[in-house]
């Protein structure tokens, strides 16, 4: 049995949403609502839940506020917002997923699902995670990037991405499934982010996700072979850190 | 954009993608807002109601997309639209939300004499950022007033009863209306420049200390030569 709070500061959401679970997802318990973010603040701490659904727009604040109140949070939530440009956010805070108003039922069974996904994968629950605004959990095996483009946005599995290249003050995406994304913020960005996930960045214009070079070329320059055929220049000054990359590669199945 | 500007008769035969695209974006999160409080009938198993409200909804979206398409609507079609919505409104807050529209004055309601939604800002911003959580009601007064030379449109939100220790949550930054004066002005720009009908913004605190009633009225007053 899944343990649930409901936030929400419309009374017919919440009962929408109790209604919904009492149909569609039989595992979850409703233990609790609250109508702001003091109240639910404090239900949380009293009642200790495994999962919150939680709105955005409250009238003494928002939800990222009340994640933000926790220092360490120890419970998953799932945002419900009427605002879709919120999902950004909602992955920023390390929200399991994100459902938009009027709740789709789909939409509801299958962030049940992820919850239930991520607490058998997680047993240690009673170590709290340290999530705090912006922080990447590493742990999550199948951590997701949000990448906004004019029309768009996307949610990519980082293990999905093979590269990333530098276009002026575009990135280009080259994700597994052979598509290409064009993002409006620097590579540099996108390093910082993504260095946690072992990508390297072996030259200027160039960031890869080492899970999928397929050969290295030595001569007459220094190449990366990607696994979709992609050649990509290794500058010499990056020449060490891929080297060592690949030594290490040789000593592991991977 | 082209325009011919007949002002004897108000009409104004405007390309005015400026204006639909303004209407488009105060409008779009009370779409899903509505769509979820009438789901919320559905669940609860009471067809009469979810089938009341999303009649509403449809004849509210109706007018919406007709008078996008206009420079000067008439009070009858801005006030049916503004008795819509607020009903729509009012179902997300269960009893917390009450609101009248009134006519005064001699006015033929049938003639295109104001803007479309031009308050609708004031109103939206009055329901998300105003007194409902915060007081025992919130009460939004929609007033018409045919003047000498003018229509003024007043719109009175007040909370009553409201805890003063939670009163500074609203004031925080400065005032709760803020926000939609500067919408609401820019789009007075916009008609001046368009059409030169000039719009005057108006607004009064409401701080009655005795009842802890507060809030405000905003007021515009509109052109008008009959």
């Amino acid at each position: 049995m899944i343990t649930a709070i409901i936030i929400d500061d419309e009374v017919h959401v919440r009962e929408t949403i109790i209604h919904m679970l009492n149909i569609y997802c039989p595992n979850v318990k409703v233990i609790g609502q609250a109508h702001s973010v003091e109240s639910g603040y404090k239900i949380i701490k009293d009642q200790n839940p495994d999962v919150v659904f939680l709105d955005v727009k409250m009238h003494d604040g928002t939800g990222y506020d009340l994640i933000n109140k926790f220092s360490k949070v120890n419970f998953r939530f799932i945002i419900i917002t009427a605002h879709e440009e919120f999902a950004i956010q909602a992955f920023k805070v390390n929200a399991v997923d994100y459902i938009l108003k009027p709740v789709d039922p789909t939409d509801l069974m299958n962030a049940v699902v992820k919850i239930s996904n991520v607490l058998n994968n997680n047993e240690t629950r009673d170590k709290p995670q340290q999530m705090t605004s912006n922080s990447i959990n590493l742990k999550n095996e199948t951590q997701k990037l949000v990448l906004k483009t004019i029309d768009n946005v996307f949610i990519v599995e980082i293990d999905e991405i093979i590269r990333c290249e530098s276009q002026n003050n575009y990135t280009l995406f080259f994700i597994k499934d052979g598509s290409t994304i064009k993002v409006s913020k620097t590579l540099k960005e996108y390093e910082e982010t993504l260095l946690p996930y072992s990508f390297i960045r072996c030259h200027q214009t160039h960031l890869i996700n080492p899970k999928y070079i397929s050969k290295y070329i030595k001569h007459p320059n220094l190449q990366l072979i990607m696994i979709n055929g992609q050649n990509i220049p290794v500058s010499v000054r990056k020449k060490e850190l891929v080297e060592s990359l690949i030594n290490k590669m040789k000593d592991q199945l991977i | 954009m082209y325009l011919l500007v007949d002002r004897k008769k108000h009409y104004i035969y405007t390309n005015n993608i400026e204006q639909q695209l303004t209407l488009t974006r105060i409008n779009h999160h009370f779409i899903f807002n509505s769509l979820s409080a009438i789901q919320s009938y559905i669940f609860r198993n009471d067809p009469l109601q979810a089938g009341k409200y999303l009649s509403s909804f449809s004849k509210l979206i109706r007018l919406i997309l007709e008078n996008s398409k206009k420079d000067l609507i008439s009070i009858d079609s801005e006030s049916n639209a503004l008795k819509l919505f607020l009903e729509l409104q009012s179902l997300r807050y269960e009893g917390k939300l009450s609101f009248s529209i009134t006519v005064n004055g001699n006015i033929n309601t049938s003639l295109p004499v104001i803007p479309p939604f031009l308050i609708f800002p004031i109103i939206e911003n009055s329901i998300e950022h105003g007194f409902i959580q915060l007081s025992e009601n919130t009460l939004i007064n929609i007033r018409f007033i045919k003047n000498d030379r003018s229509i003024s449109i007043e719109v009175e939100n007040t909370g009553t009863n409201i805890d003063k220790s939670k009163l500074n949550q609203i004031y925080l930054n400065q005032n709760y209306q803020n926000h939609s004066i500067e919408v609401i002005n820019e789009r007075i720009k916009k008609i001046w420049e368009i059409s030169h009908l000039r719009i005057i913004l108006e607004q009064t605190d409401i701080n009655n200390t005795n009842t802890n009633n507060f809030g405000s009225i905003i007021k515009f007053i509109i052109p008008f030569n009959a």
